[in-house]
């Protein structure tokens, strides 16, 4: 049984998680994004004729840094690729650059293998590429959030200066971010200094919330298991703590409310995430709110700060073979 | 009032507004360059509540509860107007709009054809391979592919033309709009009809449009690919009469 880590290895999240599957003494094939650095080949063979149906859909092998897996092999797989176009090394390249060109086909192997793998293989993913792609839109996320009885916070997304400001006017103070995947700041509006900038708005929309007051608790379900942090900052944006508060904002693991930690393993599991890092705040007036659902969380930061053995969680979920290979809410996954 | 959202160049799309208006259902177009230049887009999300007013150039503005059924064929985000701005600019709002139009669309409390999906706006969009593990695993034919990095097609490509040699050199192409895991006016081999239905339930478009290809040819039909866009043309009259059933139950119906 192997594991696939598909990412940069240097990276902290993938390593720590490399290093736990060391520990437990799983077989791992690593494949770099772009196969920089390695020599890399996939071959799938896929589908059967009529009289066939007993034989397996997905065959083949990948060859990476003089490994050779069979995919039948493959129990279990972390993804944080990187996009071909991103990757330092094929930045800029032509369009037809062989380099770019097997890049692109690696990925899009990798990524057809790892969608249909869970459902054909019972191959455990996390995460699969295209339930990522939720965090594309975080008012998409909103509406799924609030089923699981959750609050989220008022939100307007607008082009219209005039409604913005009539929106502020209602609450104490309003934020400003990207409501799609782009990592943004997330910045105190203000209707005074920002009044001439809300011109710009008539071309693309900008997502307002009213800010909420209280902790923010970030937390990592992993398959079942829930690891929580709380954090203790003045910044509106904890993650930028220094710069907007002058000061690192500071991190202990926190006991979650047992209903709260349901929600949290529910939430996930409806976006079909087996590991996700969901972003609390416990509101002042009792609300707790969620944020969004983070489908590829960087916990190193949190992990190393608090100790929780999040890492460890991961690898000991992809190295636990799923019972069956339908247990997830979607059924092609 | 039916809402057709598509591209400008969608001709599927537009045949079928066309015929919705002939109808005499209140259709009205949504091109996503249309939406790109819109004066307003406001999207409020409260208390577990929606609400999206959308005004355009032109008309009166787009409320949800003005709106009987959506088509939704938007393949791309509405950033149009973005088209000559820097890259990074650019890319940035394409981003903030795919967002916001997703968001919109899977918000409506109406039927939606297709209701977007996170990583495609027009809908169920899956790669080859689980579309393959999906056909395979409901009895439809699948050819046999292999596919490695220094193959010269997509996959889907791939696929295609695996199903062609698969079914002979007297094959014929078949291209079927399913909807809701149904092919209306579809006269076809009752277990290719039967694992239409259940592939729609496998692949989670059991509620959805879906393109269906098939080569039809030597062993019977063999599964080429699928889309979350059909050319709705070739559902003709029957497809038109289900989608006007569902989008825009109040109005008048297409006369057969």
């Amino acid at each position: 049984m192997t594991v696939l880590l598909w990412g940069v290895p240097s990276e902290p999240p993938m390593a720590m998680v490399s290093r736990r599957l060391a520990a437990l003494g799983a077989d791992v094939l690593t494949v770099r994004p772009g196969g920089i650095g390695q020599q890399l080949d996939v071959t799938i063979g896929v589908g059967s004729g009529p009289g066939q149906a007993g034989r397996s859909v997905l065959r083949g092998t990948i060859r990476a840094g003089g490994q050779s897996v069979e995919l039948a092999r493959i129990t279990g797989a972390y993804l944080r690729p990187v996009e071909p176009e991103l990757v330092p090394e094929l930045k800029g390249q032509a369009e037809a650059a062989p380099g770019l060109a097997h890049a692109r086909r690696t990925q899009e192997l990798l990524t057809g293998f790892t969608e249909a793998a869970p459902r054909v293989n019972g191959c455990r993913v996390a995460n699969r590429l295209s339930a990522m792609a939720s965090n594309g839109s975080k008012p998409y996320q909103a509406q799924v959030i609030v089923r699981h009885g959750f609050s989220s916070p008022d939100t307007l997304i607008s082009t219209d200066p005039q409604e913005v400001l009539d929106f502020a006017a209602r609450y104490r103070q309003v934020v400003y971010k990207s409501c799609s995947g782009v990592r943004s700041i997330v910045t105190a509006f203000d209707p005074v200094a920002d009044r001439e900038r809300l011109q710009r708005l008539r071309w693309c929309p900008v997502q307002f919330q009213e800010r909420v007051d209280g902790p923010d608790v970030r937390v990592h379900v992993v398959g079942g298991d829930v690891f929580a942090v709380i954090v203790d900052s003045d910044a509106v944006d904890y993650r930028y703590a220094r710069m907007q508060a002058g000061e690192d904002a500071r991190l202990r693991a926190y006991q979650l409310d047992d209903d709260v930690a349901a929600r949290c393993v529910a939430l996930a599991a409806s976006l079909d995430l087996p590991f996700a890092g969901i972003g609390l705040k416990l509101a002042t007036d009792q609300r707790v709110v969620c944020f969004e659902v983070n489908p590829s969380p960087g916990f190193s930061w949190y992990e190393n700060a608090t100790g929780l053995p999040i890492s460890l969680a991961v690898a000991r979920w992809l190295t636990s073979r799923a019972p069956t290979a339908t247990r997830s809410t979607r059924p092609w996954s | 009032m039916l809402l057709v959202v598509c591209g400008l160049e969608d001709e599927s799309a537009l045949w079928f507004a066309r015929r919705a208006a002939q109808s005499g259902v209140h259709c009205r177009i949504v091109t996503t360059e249309a939406l790109s230049y819109a004066r307003r887009f406001s999207h409020r999300l409260a208390s577990g509540e929606v609400r999206t007013v959308v005004q355009l150039a032109d008309g009166p503005p787009l409320a949800d509860s003005e709106i009987s059924g959506v088509l939704n064929r938007a393949v791309q985000a509405p950033a149009a107007a973005w088209q000559l701005a820097a890259p990074a600019e650019r890319d940035y709002a394409t981003m903030e709009w795919h967002a916001g139009t997703l968001s919109w669309l899977h918000a409506l409390p109406c039927p939606v054809r297709n209701r977007p999906e996170p990583d495609c706006l027009a809908g169920p969009v899956r790669h080859p391979f689980v579309m393959v593990a999906a056909a395979h695993a409901v009895g439809l034919p699948c050819p046999e592919v292999t596919f490695d990095t220094t193959g010269p097609l997509g996959s889907a490509d791939a696929l295609l033309l695996a199903a062609a040699q698969a079914a002979g050199s007297q094959a014929r192409p078949v291209h079927l709009a399913c909807l809701d895991g149904a092919v209306p006016g579809g006269d076809l081999p009752e277990p290719v009809a039967a694992g239409i239905a259940a592939f729609a339930a496998r692949v989670n478009a059991d509620t959805a449009l879906l393109g269906l290809d098939f080569f039809a040819g030597v062993g019977g039909w063999w599964f080429a690919g699928a889309s979350p866009l059909p050319d709705l043309r070739a559902g003709g009259d029957a497809l038109c009469r289900r989608l006007l059933d569902l989008l825009a139950p109040d109005q008048v119906p297409v006369p057969s």
